[in-house]
């Protein structure tokens, strides 16, 4: 599977070719090395390495410059996996910048993974989209709650995974079916369509939409 | 601060032959319309009652009274749906936003002109993208 990594950059406008404008998140993947490789003999499975943002080497452990400077790569702060065959794993080679319109046009659908900006402790409005209690008609202190969570002596318990206030937020969340808006190779930019998770400067993975063929195939059928 | 590439990508969807003028001003907007294959210009004429700032994002309103129905338009400052704006007068306005235009009618609603009015280069045409 091929992709990406980048940073949210932010949101903004274009217009496109009739002059509607829509609404883009800017991905930032400049300076996207691969900075290792993954293979069969070695590893039991191929994958390409990524790296983003260059790091000093006082900011990583020594196991880190160590396979860094094995694979003969520069080093990275950010560093991610992508699975490949053996035999696209041989076109690329350490030490190469992959420029953003290796692997997205635009038009193409894809699946942008971010971590969510974290709200810390939340009820269950909040969380789970409950819908409270009524403002008026002499609810007493009881407006934002959960309501009954349970039966009575059996079970006696409280089912797992039931939907309670807690922490929300800082969750891994793929964007599905996003498409690419505008792929800006000279500054390195992707534009996807719509928002992705996370805050600006967030770390975001893009790949090719997993179910991208499923939708056109579905399309066809349609037409 | 915004961000970098953020303003490199609004500078490329950013007209370059914006107009110069502001809440009270008189306009005509001529805005490009599609009939099946052909194309052409429609002018909406009124008071600009509002200009959003933003770089790529700013738009402006335009009211007028037709038919004595008020109708308002919102136009994005950068769309290249437009084919030029004319300012026609400059108004003598205190304030930015002239919502108060809406609970008046005839000639309360007339908004006065400035004595210098309209800049010799108020009409802009718009070098099609």
């Amino acid at each position: 599977m091929k992709g990406l990594i980048g940073k949210k950059a932010g949101m903004t406008q274009i217009f496109n070719g009739e002059g509607n404008a829509i609404p883009v998140t800017v991905i930032d993947v400049a300076s996207c090395e691969v900075v290792g490789k993954r293979t069969m003999e070695k590893d039991q499975y191929t994958a390409v390495v990524l790296g983003l943002v260059d790091a000093k080497e006082k900011h990583l452990t020594k196991a880190q410059i160590g396979s860094f400077k094995k694979a003969g790569a520069k080093a990275k702060r950010i560093v991610r996996e992508f699975r490949v065959d053996a035999e696209e794993l041989a076109t690329y080679t350490v030490g190469e910048v992959i420029s953003v319109d290796k692997f997205f046009k635009v038009g193409e659908l894809v699946d942008v993974t971010g971590i969510t900006k974290g709200r810390g402790t939340q009820g269950v409005m909040k969380r789970w989209n409950f819908r409270g209690f009524g403002q008026t008609h002499g609810t007493h202190e009881y407006r934002r709650h959960p309501g009954a969570i349970g039966q009575r002596k059996t079970p006696g318990r409280v089912y797992p995974n039931k939907k309670l206030p807690g922490h929300y937020g800082v969750e891994q969340v793929t964007m599905q079916n996003l498409e690419v808006a505008g792929v800006l190779p000279e500054k390195s930019l992707i534009l996807v369509k719509g928002g992705v998770a996370g805050s600006n400067n967030g770390l975001v993975v893009i790949k090719p939409a997993i179910k991208g063929a499923m939708r056109a195939a579905h399309k066809a059928g349609k037409k | 601060m915004r961000n970098a590439a953020i303003q490199f990508v609004d500078s490329l969807h950013e007209r370059k032959d914006l107009v110069d003028f502001r809440a009270g001003d008189t306009v005509r907007v001529w805005w490009k319309v599609k009939e099946g294959e052909k194309e052409r210009s429609q002018a909406f004429e009124g008071v600009c009652i509002r200009k959003t700032r933003g770089s790529v994002d700013a738009t402006f309103t335009v009211r007028k009274v037709s038919f004595g129905v008020g109708v308002e338009r919102i136009f994005p400052m950068h769309s290249p749906r437009y084919e030029s704006i004319e300012v026609l007068s400059r108004g003598d306005v205190r304030r930015g936003r002239l919502f108060y235009l809406r609970g008046l009618r005839g000639k309360a609603a007339r908004i006065e002109a400035l004595e210098e009015n309209v800049p010799a280069s108020s009409t802009a045409t718009a070098a099609a993208k």
